[in-house]
This record gives structure tokens, sequence and C-alpha cells, in this order.
């Protein structure tokens, strides 16, 4: 090892911290082991079964279905109604124009008697 | 010498025991503590130049290794682990707090033990120098120059590879060497006036 490689290795030699260093390190383990949550105090969250998972993701599946077949059902009976409504229109406006008609001929026509 | 007997992973007996009555027994981490401090302690400081920030440093590398003990295999797996930590520590230190090498002495608490400088001007000089070089370079220094490690174990450490290693050394030794020379030629001047 040349000269300048000698005082390098005696300015960067070891050296030890203060005297209380490893009571210190020791206090502060301490504390962090005392701050950390122990598993027994810790509340237990119940894990609910997997049947009851799919007995509601069942439902929410159900729900959709007949919401789905009742919004069918109701736009179905709509328009069923308006055709209704279409047909009536039209019959009182053909009975209408018959007995408009048809006065008017008993009016204009000549008398029998 | 004593023999002893070592486990697969290179683990005496006694280190063992040690390793695994730290997860229960405070004593014995204290014991885990005791041994590796100065190495823990001294790369922190040699990073820093402060006494402060060393400590602080050393006393966080501890903790993670209270969080880690279970993980640990081997004595020389500790000794890894340790050094690998505070180097890492550093690096996040310097990131973290842009700090500046050196402090008030006022703010240090007093250290246990000096070592004698040979020749305190060059001494003080190399230790200013040396907190100088870029993170990495210095890092090799101080792996290289005050843990004795080869090029390999810095770069296992550092986890860079060795030919990177080699050149950052050269690089830094290279940056030294000129003004070291100097100094020492100022100081060995000094000395024949007096």
């Amino acid at each position: 090892m040349k000269p300048f490689e000698r005082e390098l290795k005696a300015v960067l030699a070891r050296r030890e911290p203060s005297e209380d260093f490893t009571a210190r390190v020791m206090a502060a383990v301490a504390a962090e082991a005392s701050a950390e949550p122990k598993v027994a105090e810790m509340p237990v969250r119940r894990k609910r079964p997997v049947a009851f998972r799919w007995a509601a993701v069942g439902a929410v599946a159900a729900s959709l279905t007949a919401g789905f077949f009742a919004i069918r059902h109701q736009r179905a009976e709509r328009m069923a109604a308006e055709q209704a409504e279409i047909q009536l229109m039209e019959s009182l406006s053909l009975a209408g124009s018959k007995i408009s008609l048809a006065r008017d001929r008993a009016l204009g026509a000549p008398r029998g008697d | 010498m004593r023999n002893r007997h070592r486990d697969r992973y290179g683990m005496d007996r006694d280190e063992r025991t040690l390793v695994d009555g730290a997860l229960r027994d405070p004593a014995a981490f204290a014991e885990i503590v005791d041994r590796h401090k100065a190495m823990v302690y001294s790369v922190a400081y040699n990073f820093f130049g402060n006494r402060t920030v060393a400590e602080d440093i050393a006393q966080d590398a501890y903790l993670e290794l209270f969080r880690n003990l279970h993980k640990i295999e081997s004595d020389l797996h500790l000794t890894f682990w340790l050094r690998q930590t505070v180097t890492r520590k550093c690096i996040d230190w310097t990131r973290r707090l842009k700090h500046r090498r050196h402090q008030p002495i006022e703010d240090a608490p007093e250290p246990s033990f000096h070592p004698a400088p040979r020749d305190p001007i060059l001494a003080e000089e190399l230790d200013r120098m040396v907190g100088l070089l870029p993170e990495k370079m210095r890092l090799v220094v101080i792996l290289r120059f005050q843990e004795d490690l080869k090029l390999s174990e810095i770069g296992e450490v550092l986890d860079m590879p060795v030919n990177t290693v080699k050149t950052t050394l050269r690089r830094a030794l290279e940056r030294l060497r000129p003004k070291a020379a100097h100094l020492g030629q100022e100081a060995l001047y000094e000395a024949v006036r007096a």
C-alpha cells in the first residue's frame, strides 16, 4: 500500500459512536416495539361466506332482469293503447261523416207526401 | 484459536443463537448493536463528517435491522446487510436533507474515541476532500479504505459492476492524490522550518 493510501486509511479509520449510543438504539427499538399494535388486540373482521356473495350477485341480477321485462311490458301496453286511441278516433270520424251524409240526404230528399 | 462450528450459511453457533435470541431478547439485540456499531457509525460519519447525523443514521439502520431480523441468515449476511443499509441511508439522507457535510462542532455529542491523525493538517484536508467527492465515489472510497473491502464486495454492497467500482475508485484517488501530495509537502516544509 502506498503512503498516500495509508494516510487515507488512517483518516477513514473506524471510530466509536458516543457512549450512550447502544442505550439510545435500544430505547428507540423498545419504543417502536411498544407502538406496534398487537395482533390479539386488533378487531377481527369476520369474513362472510362465499354463498352470501353469490346470493347478493343473484339478487342483483334477478332485479335487473325483472326490471327489464317490466319496462318492455309497459312499453307494449302503451303502444297498444295508442293504437286503440287511433282506431277509436278513426271510427268516430267515420261515424260522424256518415251521420252528416244521412242528415243531408234526409233534409234534401223530396218527401213522398 | 477457538474452533467454531459454522452452519451452511457460514454462521457459527454463538452468532446463530444471538440472532435467534435477538428476536425475543433485547439484551441479545443490544449485543448485536455493540458488535457492529463502529462499522455502521463510521460509514455514516466518514460520509457526512458529522457525529449527530452519523448517529441518527446508524440508529435508523439498527431500527430497520430490528424490523428485518427474521430475514438475517448468517453472520456474513448480517454484516453485509448492515453495510448495504447504512450506505443506502447515507444516500437517502443526502437527498432528503441536502445536508452539509460539516456542521458546527457544538451541535455534536462527544465521541468516546478520537483516532490520532499522524499529520493533522493532511488528515483534516484529506477528510474534507473525501467529503467533497460525489456520493457514490465517496462511498466507494469509504468502503475500500475504512472497511478494507475488495472491489467485488464493494460492487455487491453498492449494487455496481466491479469494473465501475474500479474506475470510480481510480478517479477518486486521482482527485485526492495531487492535493494530498501538495499538502504533504507543505506540512513537511512547516515541520522542517519549526
